[in-house]
């Protein structure tokens, strides 16, 4: 499936690796370290699961990145 | 009830001296009230074989703080140091040592890589405990309730992160909460140097290298560098009874009431309120304010009673973490022990038996399951090379820190305690031939006789895991962090309280400030 180290959250979900330092310090918004390359997998924040977050949420910041309106939810809504 | 106290301080260890001395200072009659026959709790010198005396329990002087020592004048009350500025030596069971000294490392078998590598690490996580240890003089943020004071308490700590500049910051919230494997596997291939930077975010804890919290343990350890009046790792003369004695004189100086071999059976209350304390002896001493040096667990469940307490708070105190795993061993010897590869002047440093990270998580998986190491760890010291007065000319004292002895040994210590110093014994000399041959006298103190002889439950010398779970506002338990207790009058001043344990200090003198603080208030 291409996990490297066969870890299924793209990274283990530590304290050195979670939040702003997920999937490492400097990096966690989603963006590269190459302009125009953006992180969007379970190895970003939130992390990893059948969960979808780490996709909506770069998508939002690519969206922001390119001027366009933001059509990505917030928050999750039950109702 | 008979005589009449502002304070009474239950416990003489150093840090109820250091209490006791400040309030007497601040002109309020104070009474200290000591279980054992001598000051100092756990910073004693005891003779264990005739005319052989060493530190029973906290061995090495490397946190003492620097405005205790001079605001109390300790040097002018009797307090000298034997020795100064002692460098670390990892041992190597061929003879080829590792020599560690301030920000230089040398020998070995130490790549250049690592060579190069340690001054700048050891540098980044100075600046991190630097952090830490601007904490240590305050009673810690409270989180609860934030008035404008206390926000800016917050605040500055923030402010202290951010001003480590960003990658520094990053890096310490990176590190600050993982474990010292990790850390350590990161910049360096040295197993020596791994396995000796390791064991001294261990000493003393119930952590293995890989358990998280390792790297706050071992920020806690590296604040003593950054405390200890530029003296680093120091002998008192006459072993840590003399720093003991030398608070006694000060507290006694400033007027303070020292009573020996008086334990406390219990604190006497009014519904929530402090009375007095009643003696193990039945006499009964009244006074509204009440200090506890003893740990959290023995002063709230043993002295308070749990039924006076409300059953939150008693289960809070109940969970605190403070098994000890750290065990003392004593040698009396008829000689100089002859490490191989070592000179006299090396013998008197300090010396450390950890070759690997491996090594030290082996010997801590040991005592997750009840049994003692089978290959321990130790910091030895052989403080009568550089104190003469320990030991008769000629001969000389051992003492040692070893780990991992669990609180219950599954096989039972009756039977283990031999077992475990024939087994320490045994590896003493590999790296000291011919030691055996010397000993003419033992005394190994494993956690339960902590506990049985400084009354600290669990025999953990910091009245407490230090954690993340069991530090700053969280330590000993939140409601209780800020020396103040919910017990009106009760306060605490121990090692179970913030900044922690080692001979520090802090935890007395910031008790000292909150009561005298509170009382205005009153």
């Amino acid at each position: 499936m291409g996990l490297t180290e066969g870890n299924i959250f793209q990274g283990e979900l530590t304290m050195d690796q979670l939040l702003f330092n997920r999937p490492f310090p400097g990096y966690a918004q989603y963006r590269g370290p190459v302009k125009g390359m953006y992180m969007s997998g379970s190895g970003t924040h939130p992390g990893g699961g059948v969960m979808g977050a780490p996709g909506a949420n770069s998508a939002r910041e690519i969206l922001r990145d390119l001027n366009r309106k933001n059509i990505v939810p917030e928050a999750f809504s039950d109702e | 009830m008979s005589s009449k106290y502002d304070v009474i301080i239950i416990g003489a260890g150093h840090n109820g001296l250091v209490c006791a001395s400040y309030l007497a200072r601040a002109g309020r009659s104070v009474l200290a009230l000591e279980a054992n026959h001598r000051v100092g709790g756990a910073a004693i010198t005891r003779e264990f074989a005739p005319g052989h005396s060493v530190s029973a329990g906290a061995h090495l002087l490397y946190m003492l703080a620097p405005a205790v020592v001079s605001e109390l004048q300790l040097d002018r009350h009797g307090m000298s140091l034997a020795a100064t500025g002692l460098g670390t030596l990892a041992l190597s069971a061929d003879g080829n040592h590792l020599s560690l000294d301030g920000n230089t490392v040398e020998g070995g078998g130490l790549s250049a890589a690592d060579r190069a590598a340690y001054p700048e690490f050891m540098d980044k996580f100075l600046r991190f405990a630097g952090v830490l240890q601007k904490t240590f003089m305050k009673r810690p943020p409270r989180l609860a309730y934030a008035g404008p004071g206390e926000l800016a308490e917050l605040a500055k700590l923030g402010l202290n992160l951010r001003l480590l500049g960003r990658d520094l910051m990053q890096e310490l919230l990176r590190t600050g909460a993982i474990n010292i494997y990790d850390v350590l596997q990161e910049t360096f291939a040295g197993d020596l140097l791994k396995g000796a930077l390791g064991l001294d975010a261990l000493l003393g804890s119930n952590l293995g290298p890989r358990s998280p919290g390792s790297v706050l343990t071992w920020l806690y350890r590296l604040t003593g560098r950054l405390q200890g009046n530029g003296n680093g790792v120091s002998l008192p003369a006459g072993g840590m009874g003399a720093v003991s004695r030398a608070l006694h004189n000060v507290a006694e100086a400033a007027g303070a009431e020292i009573r020996t071999a008086t334990p406390v059976k219990r604190i006497l209350l009014d519904r929530d309120r402090v009375t007095g304390v009643e003696t193990a002896a039945g006499e009964r001493i009244g006074s509204g304010l009440v200090v506890s040096n003893a740990d959290p667990k023995t002063t709230f469940l043993q002295l308070v009673g749990a039924r006076n307490i409300e059953t939150g708070f008693a289960r809070r105190i109940g969970n605190i973490r403070m098994q000890g795993k750290a065990a003392k061993l004593h040698l009396a010897l008829d000689g100089l022990p002859e490490f191989r590869g070592l000179t006299d002047t090396q013998t008197g440093q300090r010396l450390l038996i950890a070759p690997s990270l491996l090594h030290i998580e082996r010997a801590f998986d040991d005592s997750k399951y009840g049994r003692f190491s089978g290959r321990p760890v130790m910091e030895i010291s052989v403080p009568s090379l550089r104190d003469s007065g320990l030991a008769p000319e000629g001969k000389h004292v051992l003492s040692a820190v070893v780990q991992y002895a669990p609180f219950t040994l599954r096989s039972g210590w009756e039977t283990g305690r031999d077992a475990f110093m024939e087994l320490l014994v045994g590896q003493l000399e590999d790296y000291a031939p011919g030691i055996r041959g010397q000993i003419t006298g033992a005394e190994l103190l494993i956690p339960p006789d902590l506990e049985r002889e400084f009354n600290i439950q669990g025999g953990h010398w910091h009245h407490g895991e230090y954690s993340l779970d069991q530090f700053m506002m969280l330590r000993p338990v939140p409601g209780a962090a800020r020396y103040a207790t919910p017990v009106t009058g009760l306060y605490l001043c121990g090692a179970g309280c913030h900044p922690g344990g080692g001979v520090l200090g802090l935890p007395g003198r910031n008790a000292a400030n909150e009561i005298l603080k509170q009382e205005k208030t009153l």
